[in-house]
């Protein structure tokens, strides 16, 4: 160990560390951001492979190459790697790298912290793997076949990939609540001069809700998981009712932590819209202050709302009815959300950048599944459609353009600014149009299937839903497939291309944009004065 | 830096007036040199609440609190 003196310009001026040190020990919020994409784009077709398997199955009536516990598996698998594995990182991704520089902050302020929360996500992922693959060893036990939900007590009769499961959602769950503290941290103590709660990024507050969402949730998932352990293990009977528990309670603390989880991944999505649409609109976004309240409120009713998904379990008139009218309740913040992105569109000089695409087909196609949302709140439809394809198709309208879609925006909106180049417009939006229509070739006939009364989480249907099962699984292919296009894309901006200017777009606004592109290795050092 | 944003201070300055510094030069986590002490402090106190928070949830997830409530209404009964 050697050490050195430097002086006070050196000694805070340095560049970027060589080598694997650089990333391992990083402490830089820009590194750590593209850590945390790169983890994510990962697990993004990890999770993508589970999906095409799983549609590939389907493909036709019978079995055609996965047991029914394998298929189970699967969609387990798909589930919690889509969620925990791709979407939450990308978003932290983003977060780390564009809060600072949006801010005028220097760094995080936590920030060896920050490289502790993203390096628990390899060992977490790791265990949620071995979780997923550990029954194919001898004396690995059964599949791990509950869903993603994991319900007792068949998650307390799986084999030993439940507590590989359960530790891997410890980890996670330390990671993402190390990630929200520093991230609630930096946005409260670290904003520039003058740079008000008020005057912050829209991007910025989405995270600010996101995180306090997280450190709200996450840790009840997590107490739930250790009674679960406990459960299994110990021989206790929180969730048991043969020794006094409830298996209902373990329902009501996963969707506490399950629906809050829905807007964890979608606000961050919003705070993107927020950037995107102003800047191609170039006009300012319309209604800040009721952006602000409509998130808090979606926050808020959003935390005590969860039993809508537990509406068959059998609660009281009054909770159902309760729950219900909550639930109604929220589309009110989210159609205001939506309201004021086409209130910045209107009559504003609009172009269309594959950024913008993808936003405006957020607006469209999240809407929709916000629709079909209303329809599973009324209680005695949910009734019928419970557990039924039209969920997995009204989710995966919710969840792909409110959440993925949003980040892909962001990914383009900002891949200018973080690799100095701009990106193949034509390719961009090759890989908009392919990707939206195969989502919608995949996803839209499953809504006739729910309808009609195809389960879900069911290895095999009956033949009279076989036509709409074929189109899914070749629009499943396609949207599968797009992602390659995707990863092609970012490593051809990585490698070259036109040069990005500091305003890599012309309706750009903020702090961020009036750093180089790509920004150098420490920025905002000197704190700017926001007027 | 364009225009409307003027330096205002310097997080470094804050922190040193010495104008040497010595670092290792394997260690490459490094003490946060943009924070002062006292802006550090207060980072550190504001995460270890929110620590606290994250606790209390976890902790009340376990049901040992609807037992509480059974003992208070039965007393409350008598």
């Amino acid at each position: 160990m050697s050490t050195t003196t430097l002086t006070h310009d050196e000694a805070h001026h340095h560049e970027a560390p060589k080598g694997w040190r650089r990333w391992l020990f990083s402490t830089n919020h820009k590194d750590i951001g593209t850590l945390y994409l790169l983890f994510a784009l990962i697990m993004l077709f990890l999770g993508g492979a589970s999906a095409m398997l799983i549609r590939m199955e389907l493909f036709q009536p019978g079995i055609q190459f996965l047991d029914p516990d394998l298929y189970n598996n699967l969609v387990t698998n798909h589930a919690l790697i889509m969620i925990f594995g791709a979407v939450m990182p990308a978003a932290a991704g983003l977060a780390n790298w564009m809060i600072p520089m949006m801010i005028g902050a220097p760094d995080m302020a936590l920030p060896r912290m920050n490289n502790l929360s993203f390096w628990v996500l390899p060992a977490a992922a790791t265990m949620l793997i071995l979780s997923f693959v550990v029954p194919f060893f001898p004396g690995g036990g059964t599949q791990i076949n509950t869903g993603w939900t994991i319900y007792p007590p068949l998650s307390v009769q799986v084999g030993m990939s439940m507590d590989f499961l359960i530790f891997a959602i410890h980890l996670l769950g330390i990671s993402s609540v190390l990630a929200s503290i520093n991230i609630i941290v930096t946005l409260l103590n670290m904003r520039a001069p003058g740079m008000t709660l008020m005057t912050m990024p829209m991007f910025c507050w989405t995270w600010l809700v996101t995180a306090f969402l997280l450190i709200l949730v996450v840790p009840v998932l997590a107490g739930g998981v250790t009674m679960l352990l406990f459960d299994r293990h110990f021989g206790t009977s929180f969730f048991d009712a043969a020794g006094g528990g409830d298996p209902v309670l373990f329902q009501h603390l996963f969707w506490f932590f399950g629906h809050p989880e829905v807007y964890i991944l979608l606000l961050p999505s919003i705070g993107v819209l927020s950037h995107v649409i102003p800047a191609f609109s170039r006009k300012p976004l319309f209604g800040y202050k009721s952006m602000v309240g409509a998130m808090l409120a979606v926050a808020t009713i959003g935390m005590v709302v969860w039993a809508h998904h537990q509406y068959t379990i059998g609660m009281s008139l009054g909770a159902v009815t309760y729950f219900m009218i909550g639930t109604i309740l929220i589309s009110i913040p989210v159609g205001l959300m939506v309201f004021n992105f086409i209130a910045t569109m209107w009559r504003g000089s609009m172009t269309f950048e594959t950024p913008m695409l993808f936003a405006v087909g957020i607006v469209l196609m999240f809407t929709f599944g916000g629709l079909s949302g209303v329809m599973l709140a009324v209680v005695p439809a949910d009734m019928q459609y419970h557990d039924s394809m039209f969920v997995v198709a009204h989710f995966h309208y919710v969840l792909m353009p409110g959440a993925v879609f949003g980040l892909f925006a962001g990914v383009f909106y900002w891949l200018p600014k973080w690799t100095g180049h701009m990106y193949d417009e034509k390719l961009g939006k090759i890989f908009f149009w392919t990707n939206v229509i195969g989502f919608n070739i995949t996803f839209f006939p499953q809504h006739f299937l729910g309808l009609a009364g195809m389960p879900r989480r069911i290895v095999d249907y009956n033949m009279m839903f076989t036509e709409f099962n074929v189109v899914s699984s070749i629009g499943a292919m396609i949207f599968g497939l797009s992602h390659l296009l995707l990863l092609y894309i970012v490593i051809k901006t990585i490698r070259g291309g036109k040069k990005a200017e500091s305003r890599a777009w012309e309706g750009a606004k903020g702090l961020e944009w009036e750093l180089d592109s790509p920004p150098a290795f420490h920025t905002w050092t000197v704190a700017p004065q926001i007027k | 830096m364009g225009a409307g944003l003027t330096p205002c201070f310097s997080y470094l300055d804050r922190r040193t007036s010495d104008k040497v510094m010595t670092v290792r030069e394997d260690n490459l986590m490094r003490i946060p040199e943009h924070q002062t002490p006292e802006l550090r402090r207060r980072n550190v106190r504001l995460a270890w609440g929110l620590v606290g928070l994250a606790l209390f949830f976890l902790v009340t997830s376990f049901p040992f609190w609807t037992g509480i409530f059974r003992i208070v209404g039965t007393q409350a009964m008598q």
